[in-house]
């Protein structure tokens, strides 16, 4: 249908419900509390896993030590550790080339590889005390594939970039919604309940969810 | 001495009488006047519910005109009954500007029993007695439509020498619905069937309820089943001594 | 077709109806756990209709703005009058794309449109990949739940299907279940061409698109093929990623009673320049399929939902006979007032009287929709189109005339308890007529002498 005759029957449609102006948005409040401890508590409640790192360094040990026993990984850059990704492939890890090519066939042929991947490392946008949840945005070095496609996701993020909650986050940072073509807000693994309620992890996305928290310095 | 006007809605007139007479006696017990507007028939609400608003507009219009003539408090013993003339008969009646005033007047002044006493009387013990144990049956309307909840459960809970035992899924309707009962039949019982069991695995010597279309309904289950359960109105219980 | 009552008549007290009581159940204790430790959450509920009932006040320009925002960042936009113009609309495009393979996380838009079905007459592969809407496919079934499509069959039955359908060594372990749908799933996911999807939530602002799942299907078809179509119906908008936390922060914990799903996924555009994945192209199919009219009528109200299926859950007609009952893609209290404003009163009229009017749905409902008097609205329609229950006129008249004049009310009184002493143990077992289908499984006690006159006795004795 033409645009403008679809629009011209929702408005005709529409007239006779009264007009009241945009409400806006309403932040809850939410209780007082270090935030840092919230979020572990809650990440742990949907099945993730908090790792509070002392300093940077620590961070590295870390992931390194959470690595251990893979092989192909994909990073999402620039990660708040300097040095991670360059570490991880001296150490002898593979990493996975992560630009998709424009052609169809060659496109899947390159998603095809995605089969091996074990582990993707991603810097996050935020994270959210209230629910256990990290924010993940795309972007140039950023593939949306790192924190979805493998078994094992390990985030990285700041202390300072937890906020109390989703609308808190939103309310502050709105442009971080729209500014590349996909945020994602991750509250714990992947999980099903479809048979019979019985709560599964790792059905499509990641198994585990590591979140590595760094103190702001 | 204040006086009440009980309607005691067309239910409680042809099929449980002694539900009202216990309202009577308990409102008098408690110092109260208790007028009968004898003109009074049915709110409308089986029309109503049912989709048939002209029919319920009638009798909708009977009852403000009977109810609207009288002074002091109204008073139901029905949760259902209570909803329909609070909240569904201005509704009815709002083209009209004299019905929708006189509407809003008897709505005002009219209230489910329990909540009556306890919200209006501040009586949670009205000193009655009894025997065995009983459970509770929240029926929908007095339940989410107005709040009634807590003041059956405290007027209970004071009743010397019996035992409230509590019933699951106390809340969930037992699939009575008016017309309901009557145009999805093997839903409705597949339902009632439900409360039952919860009924009779509570123990209780006695389910109580505050509506008597629910009471009918469960009543009518449980005889069926031959069980020797007893069904009664919160009103006859509180009216004893 | 069949009526409602037939088709639970079929289904009530059967093993996959005491299966989705059970899920039913444990969805509504986990909203209201969840409720109970969100003390804003009558706040939010009320900003969130408040929200949604604005922007359907305004929905053609936000409309007009969303479409706009979503071709200012590269994406495509399509309105759609009816179910045939939209899955046209993707026929062809798959067409012109040469697409083979399609994957589809959940939809019940598509439901509703048959897009699955217009998409293999023309020889495409379509694959589910939410768990449960795999299932259903793979057993040629159809959704009992608006959120848990599967909730009506065991485990076993799952294996069985799995077994046949996919070739692998019978299991009813949940996780393996589970283990073999993502191996399944994968490599299709990897290789499709195109992904389809619904869509939760669009922001007019942004142009962006959100998605909620649990599972990841929803992010992977949307990443993994090159084309992304969604399909959204036209009423599902707010104005501005602040109206859409609002949403977000009511509609997980009314669905399962999570804080948040999973995946919050929102969408603004394909792939831009330099981004090293996603869809290269994006394609939203705006639909009215009936939207407008509902809009215009009466039940407009019903457009506010943001299909939580928390009014499915605490049903108890929805518990007892299921979601297959209702005959349509939108099962419970919702679809009731739904299917017969969104398509046709006449075919539908069943769906409104298929409920005790005992209100638990207006209670858990997010945007706090007044299901119970839809329902009344509609009862009220079909009865002055003639398509309701017509055989209650004659008793219903007969009794409104009594009920209006005190004195015939009295004799129909009186005349209840002469016949009511017919019956010497006070319980009639058997009615005749329409009365039989109470009689059916119920005893009725017998009038008495009414309270009228006792009240006459009475006060004449003192």
């Amino acid at each position: 249908m033409d645009r403008d005759a679809f629009l011209a029957r929702i408005r005709s449609a529409s007239a006779s419900l009264s007009a009241s102006s945009d409400p806006g948005i309403l932040v809850p409040e939410q209780p007082p509390g270090d935030l840092v401890t919230r979020f572990c508590r809650e990440l742990e409640a949907v099945d993730g896993v908090p790792h509070r790192a002392v300093d940077t360094d620590d961070a590295l040990r870390i992931v390194l030590e959470l690595m251990e026993g893979h092989r192909w990984f994909m990073a999402r850059g620039p990660l708040p550790v300097p040095g991670l990704a360059g570490r991880l492939i001296h150490d002898g890890y593979r990493i996975m080339n992560s630009d998709v090519p424009p052609d169809p066939a060659a496109r899947i042929e390159h998603q095809l590889a995605y089969k091996t991947l074990e582990v993707g490392i991603t810097a996050a946008d935020a994270a959210l005390a209230e629910s256990g949840s990290i924010v993940v945005t795309s972007g140039r070095e950023s593939p949306r594939m790192a924190s979805l496609i493998p078994e094992t996701h390990i985030a990285l993020v700041r202390t300072d970039q937890i906020y109390p909650s989703l609308s808190h986050f939103l309310a502050e940072r709105s442009e971080v919604a729209t500014r590349s073509s996909n945020m994602v807000v991750i509250t714990g693994p992947s999980r099903t309940g479809d048979i019979e309620q019985t709560l599964t992890l790792g059905v499509h996305g990641p198994r585990q969810v590591h979140v590595v928290l760094i103190p702001f310095s | 001495m204040a006086t009440v006007q009980l309607f005691v809605t067309c239910l409680v007139d042809a099929f449980a009488p002694q539900v009202g007479e216990a309202v009577v006696d308990l409102l008098e017990r408690l110092g109260l006047t208790v007028e009968f507007p004898f003109g009074q028939t049915c709110c409308g609400q089986p029309a109503f519910n049912a989709g048939f608003r002209d029919e319920a507009r009638r009798m909708a219009v009977h009852t403000l005109e009977v109810l609207d003539a009288t002074e002091g408090m109204i008073v139901l013993p029905s949760g259902s009954c209570a909803d329909m003339v609070i909240r569904h008969i201005p509704d009815l009646v709002a083209d009209d500007p004299d019905l929708s005033e006189a509407a809003q007047r008897v709505a005002a002044r009219t209230r489910e029993f329990t909540s009556f006493l306890v919200d209006d009387l501040d009586v949670t013990d009205v000193e009655a007695t009894g025997a065995g144990s009983c459970t509770l049956h929240h029926s929908c309307h007095g339940l989410r439509n107005l709040g009634v909840k807590s003041q059956p459960e405290r007027l209970l809970d004071n009743v010397q020498g019996m035992d409230r035992v509590e019933l699951a899924d106390a809340t969930e309707c037992c699939g009575f619905g008016g017309l309901f009962a009557l145009e999805m039949p093997d839903v409705s019982i597949a339902m009632l069937d439900r409360k039952l069991d919860n009924i009779e695995a509570s123990g209780a010597d006695t389910i109580v309820g505050g509506d008597i279309s629910c009471l009918l309904h469960i009543a009518g289950g449980l005889h069926r089943r031959g069980s020797s359960i007893e069904v009664r109105h919160i009103a006859e219980i509180l009216a004893k001594r | 077709m069949t009526s409602f009552l037939e088709r639970a008549r079929s289904d009530i007290g059967t093993p996959p109806i005491a299966a989705l009581q059970i899920g039913a159940r444990r969805f509504s204790d986990h909203r209201a756990h969840a409720v109970e430790a969100f003390p804003p959450m009558d706040d939010m509920r009320d900003r969130a209709r408040a929200i949604r009932l604005h922007t359907l006040a305004n929905l053609d320009r936000y409309l007009a703005q969303f479409a706009d925002a979503l071709e200012g960042v590269g994406g495509h936009v399509f309105f759609a009058a009816d179910a045939h113009e939209a899955n046209e609309y993707v026929v062809q495009l798959a067409h012109a794309r040469n697409v083979e393979r399609i994957v589809k996380s959940k939809s019940m838009l598509t439901e509703e449109l048959h897009l699955n079905d217009a998409l293999e007459a023309e020889g495409m592969e379509v694959v589910e990949t939410d768990l449960g809407e795999l299932i259903v496919q793979l057993a040629n079934d159809r959704p009992s739940h608006i959120i848990a499509p599967v909730l009506h069959k065991t485990r076993f039955e799952i294996g069985t299907l799995f077994e046949e359908k996919l070739g692998v060594p019978y299991t009813d372990d949940p996780i393996q279940l589970n283990t073999i749908a993502r191996r399944h799933l994968r490599p299709l996911f990897l290789t499709a061409d195109m992904g389809i999807s619904g869509v939760n939530i669009a922001v007019a602002q942004t142009g962006s698109i959100c998605i909620v799942t649990n599972e990841g299907n929803g992010r992977l078809t949307t990443t993994a093929p090159r084309i992304h179509v969604a399909m959204l119906g036209a009423e599902r908008l707010v104005p501005s990623i602040g109206d859409m936390s609002v949403i977000l922060e009511v509609l997980a914990r009314s669905a399962t009673g999570q804080k948040l799903s999973v995946y919050t996924n929102v969408l603004t555009g394909p792939r831009r320049p330099g981004e090293p994945d996603g869809p290269d192209e994006l394609h939203v199919v705006i639909v009215d399929n009936g939207r407008s009219k509902v809009l215009a009528g009466p039940s407009s109200e019903i457009l506010a939902c943001i299909r939580c299926g928390a009014c499915l859950n605490v049903c108890p007609v929805y518990r007892t006979v299921g979601g297959h009952a209702y005959g349509s893609t939108y099962p419970g209290p919702v679809g009731s007032v739904l299917t017969p404003a969104l398509f046709d009163l006449d075919e539908w009229s069943d769906l409104p009287y298929a409920s005790t009017l005992c209100g638990a749905c207006l209670e858990v409902c997010p945007v706090r929709i007044d299901i119970p008097r839809l329902l009344l609205d509609q009862r009220n329609l079909s009865v002055q189109t003639r398509t309701g229950p017509m055989w209650m006129r004659r008793p219903l008249r007969a009794y409104a005339g009594a009920a209006t004049h005190p004195g015939r009310f009295r004799a129909l009184l009186r005349a209840g308890a002469v016949i009511g002493r017919l019956f010497r143990t006070g319980w009639i077992r058997r009615l005749p007529w329409r009365g039989a289908a109470w009689t059916r499984g119920r005893d009725l006690q017998a009038p008495v002498k009414s309270f009228h006159r006792r009240w006459k006795e009475r006060n004449r004795g003192s």
